[in-house]
C-alpha cells in the first residue's frame, strides 16, 4: 500500500506541477483569443461540487476500462486543476517582464522561457502547490476507494478504513490510532522540509489572510 | 517594473488553434489508449482490470464481483477465505472477486455501480439495500431458492422468520446465510466474587436490576465496578424490545410502516427503565463515566462491568478478555421475552451479467459453507444442523445455546422503508442519544420521534 500511495502521489505531483505551471504561464504571459474567457471558465470549475461530476466521471473511466487501475487517479492531474493554475498565475504575474524580454532577445522560445526562466524563479509557489497536492492526494480516501477494487492496489488512506469496523461491531480504535500516527509521518516530514518555500509561496501569491 | 505590457510574447490565432488541436488530439489519444495500458500484467501503475465488467470469460468461467462491508480483521479475513474456497470448488465454472469496503462507502460504491449500469453482481444485504429492492434493482430469488429442496426444510431453516424478508409478501429477494441475535453478556469473575448466581433464561429485568445493585461497588464516592450497562439496548432496535414484550412496537409494521408509535406508554416505560439504571439506581455509568473507564476497549472488556446487553457478534470481541465471561438470554419484561434478530444474506443484482454464478455463491453460502461457520464461529449459521452442531457449540460460551433457543421470541430488528436511513439516522438515533444523555425525558423524546417520523412518512 505504501508503494501504491507513493506511485500515485508522486505521479500526481509531477502531473500537477507540469500542467498547472504551464497553463498558468499561458494565462499570465501569453495573449490568445478568448484567453480571459477561458480563464474565467477554468475558475468557474472551482464551483462545481465533486458530487456532481462523480457519476459522469466514473461512467467515463468505466467505459474506457480504467476502473481498478491507477489511471483515473493519476491522469487527470496532467490536465491541470483550477486552484493551482490560479495560484501559479498570480505568482507569475509578479515576475518582472524584463527577464522574459531579455530571454526573448537572446532567442529563447516561449517554452524555453517557461522552463528556464519562470520555473526556476517559481520555486516557492511550486513548493506550495507540491505540498497542497501531496496532502490532498495522500489523504484522498474516496476516489481510490471508488476506482480501485483490488485490495493490493489500495492506498494508505483506504487501508486506514480497514480498522473502522462496522456500525454494530465498532472500530478497532487502538489499531486505528496507531495506523493514523504512522500515516501522518510522510506529510509531516514533507511539510517540515518544504516549510520555508511553502510559507513564502503562500505570502508571495497573495493567499495569506 | 510594469507587469502589464504589450511586449509579451504573442501567440497568433493560427498557433493557438494548432495548439488547441494538438491538445484535443492528445486528450482523445490518452483516453483511448488507456484500456490497453490497463491490461498490462503485474504493473503496479496500471494493473490488469481483473475485476472489470463481470462478463463471461472466453473459457466459460463466469466471473462475478461480490461486495461485503468491513467488520473486523478476523471476520474480514474469513470472508476473503470464503471467496478463495468458492473459487477453488468452482474452478473453471465460476470465479468471484470479493471486495470489502467500509460500511458507509459500501453503499456509495454500490449506488455508483448501479448508476454506471455495471452493478456489483452480489452483495450482503442490510437495510439500505431495501431502496435497491424498491427501485427494482434486486433479483427475485424465490425461483432459485425453490429449486433447492433443502431450503424448504423447516427443520433446517427458520422459514417462519423468512417472512420478514418477503418484501412483496410472497418472494425472497435475499438468501439468508447467517443469523444474529441479542444476548446478555456477564462477567463470571464478578459474579463469583460476589457469590451471586449467574443469569439464566428465567431472569426478568427486575431481577437484573436487583443483581446489578448488588454488583455495583462504590468506594469513596466513586464507582469502581458497575452492575449493568444497556449496551446495544440503547439502539432503537434494542430499546424497542421493551415495547415488543409489552405488546406494542415503535412503528406499526416492519415493511413499509405507516405510523410511528414510540410515544405509546409501554414504549416509554422501557426507555425510562433503561434511563433509570443510570440516573436513579446508579448501577450503570453515564456516557462520561463510561468514557473515563474505557478508551481502547469496550466497557465490558475492562472487567469493571458485570453485565451488558449486546449482539451475538460481540462474542468475537470478548474472546481475549482477561476474565471469565458467558452469555444468557435477554431477560423477561412484563412476563414476555422479546429480542431482535437479523439475517445476513446475499442479494443479486437484476442486471448482473452472470446471475448464475452470483446465485451459486448465495446458495453455497447458505448450504455447504455453513460447515465453515461452525469452524470460524464468526456468524451464527442459518442451518440448524450447524447451529446446533456439538462441535460448534463446544467452542462457544456455555450460555450460547440458551440464547439461540430464544429465537422463537425474536423479531427482525430492522425497518424497511425508502426513508429508513433518515428515520434511523436523523430521527430515532439522535433523539434517543439525547435521552441517554439525560437531556430530554423519554416522554418528550418519544413524542418528538413520532412527530418527525410520521411527518417523514407522510411525505411519501
Amino acid at each position: 500500500m505504501r508503494s501504491n500511495t507513493a506511485i500515485i502521489v508522486s505521479l500526481v505531483m509531477v502531473g500537477t506541477l507540469l500542467s498547472c505551471s504551464f497553463t498558468a504561464y499561458g494565462f499570465a504571459r501569453l495573449n490568445a483569443p478568448g484567453k480571459n474567457v477561458i480563464f474565467m471558465l477554468v475558475l468557474a470549475t472551482l464551483m462545481l461540487p465533486g458530487a456532481v461530476t462523480l457519476v459522469p466521471t466514473y461512467l467515463m473511466f468505466n467505459a474506457i476500462g480504467w476502473v481498478n487501475t491507477f489511471l483515473p487517479l493519476i491522469v487527470p492531474a496532467f490536465f491541470g486543476s483550477a486552484f493551482n493554475i490560479f495560484l501559479l498565475r498570480q505568482f507569475y504575474m509578479t515576475i518582472p517582464m524584463e527577464l522574459e524580454e531579455a530571454a526573448k532577445i537572446d532567442g529563447a522560445s516561449v517554452y524555453r522561457i517557461w522552463w528556464s526562466i519562470m520555473l526556476p524563479l517559481s520555486k516557492p509557489v511550486l513548493a506550495t502547490v507540491a505540498v497542497f497536492t501531496f496532502v490532498a492526494t495522500y489523504n484522498d480516501f474516496f476516489l481510490p476507494l471508488i476506482y480501485l477494487a483490488d485490495e493490493e492496489k489500495y492506498t494508505i488512506a483506504v487501508a486506514l478504513s480497514f480498522f473502522q469496523g462496522s456500525p454494530r461491531i465498532g472500530p478497532q480504535m487502538h489499531l486505528l490510532m496507531a495506523a493514523v500516527t504512522m500515516s501522518i509521518l510522510p506529510p509531516l516530514i514533507l511539510f517540515l522540509a518544504a516549510q520555508r518555500y511553502f510559507v513564502r509561496g503562500i505570502v508571495t501569491s497573495g493567499l495569506k489572510g | 517594473m510594469s507587469m502589464e505590457t504589450n511586449d509579451r510574447p504573442v501567440l497568433s490565432r493560427r498557433q493557438f488553434l494548432r495548439g488547441a488541436t494538438v491538445g484535443a488530439a492528445g486528450l482523445v489519444l490518452a483516453a483511448c489508449g488507456g484500456a490497453p495500458a490497463a491490461q498490462a500484467p503485474n504493473s503496479e501503475g496500471a494493473a490488469p482490470a481483473s475485476t472489470q465488467a463481470p462478463a463471461q470469460a472466453s473459457g466459460g468461467v463466469q466471473r462475478i464481483r461480490a461486495m461485503m462491508w468491513l467488520n473486523s480483521p478476523v471476520l474480514d479475513e474469513n470472508f476473503k477465505l470464503r471467496a478463495q474456497q468458492f473459487n477453488t470448488i468452482y474452478q473453471g465454472q465460476y470465479e468471484i472477486d470479493l471486495q470489502l469496503l467500509p460500511y458507509d462507502q459500501y453503499w456509495s460504491r454500490l449506488d455508483l455501480a448501479y448508476a454506471a449500469n455495471d452493478p456489483i453482481d452480489t452483495y450482503m444485504w442490510d437495510v439500505q439495500a431495501y431502496t435497491h429492492y424498491k427501485s427494482g434493482l434486486l433479483r427475485n430469488l424465490q425461483a432459485d431458492i425453490d429449486s433447492v429442496a433443502d431450503f424448504a426444510n423447516t427443520e433446517q431453516y427458520p422459514l417462519e422468520l423468512y417472512d420478514f424478508w418477503r418484501f412483496d409478501g410472497t418472494n425472497l429477494y435475499g438468501l439468508p446465510e447467517n443469523i444474529q441475535m441479542m444476548a446478555l453478556y456477564y462477567n463470571k469473575d464478578i459474579f463469583d466474587a460476589a457469590g451471586v448466581a449467574y443469569p439464566d433464561s428465567t431472569w426478568t429485568y427486575d431481577k437484573l436490576l436487583e443483581v446489578a445493585k448488588q454488583l455495583t461497588i462504590t468506594e469513596g464516592g466513586e464507582t469502581t465496578q458497575w452492575g449493568f450497562d444497556k449496551g446495544a439496548l440503547g439502539a432503537w432496535w434494542g430499546a424497542q424490545t421493551f415495547g415488543w414484550a409489552a405488546g406494542t412496537a415503535f412503528f406499526d409494521k416492519v415493511i413499509e410502516p405507516t405510523a410511528f408509535t414510540v410515544s405509546d406508554p409501554r414504549n416509554v416505560e422501557g426507555l425510562q427503565w433503561l434511563l433509570d439504571t443510570v440516573y436513579v439506581h446508579k448501577v450503570s455509568p453515564d456516557a462520561t463515566q463510561a468514557a473515563a473507564i474505557a478508551q481502547d476497549v469496550s466497557l465490558f472488556q475492562t472487567g469493571k462491568l458485570a453485565m451488558v446487553a449486546d449482539g451475538t457478534w460481540y462474542m468475537s470481541s470478548n474472546v481475549d478478555s482477561p476474565f471469565q465471561w458467558d452469555m444468557a438470554p435477554l431477560p423477561i419484561w412484563k412476563d414476555q421475552r422479546a429480542l431482535p434478530f437479523w439475517f445476513g444474506g446475499w442479494v443479486v443484482a437484476n442486471a448482473s451479467k452472470a446471475p448464475e454464478a452470483a446465485i451459486a455463491w448465495a446458495k453455497w453460502s447458505a448450504t455447504d459453507y455453513q460447515k465453515e461457520l461452525v469452524t470460524n464461529r464468526d456468524w451464527i449459521p442459518i442451518r440448524r444442523a450447524e447451529r446446533e452442531d456439538p462441535a460448534y457449540l463446544a467452542g462457544l460460551p456455555t450460555g450460547f445455546k440458551s440464547v439461540v433457543d430464544t429465537l422463537g421470541d425474536a423479531r427482525i430488528g430492522d425497518l424497511y422503508h425508502g426513508k429508513s436511513a433518515q428515520l434511523v439516522n436523523e430521527v430515532m438515533g439522535p433523539t434517543l442519544g439525547e435521552v441517554w444523555n439525560n437531556n430530554v425525558t423519554p416522554e418528550a423524546a418519544a413524542a418528538d420521534i413520532d412527530a418527525k417520523a410520521n411527518d417523514l412518512l407522510a411525505q411519501g
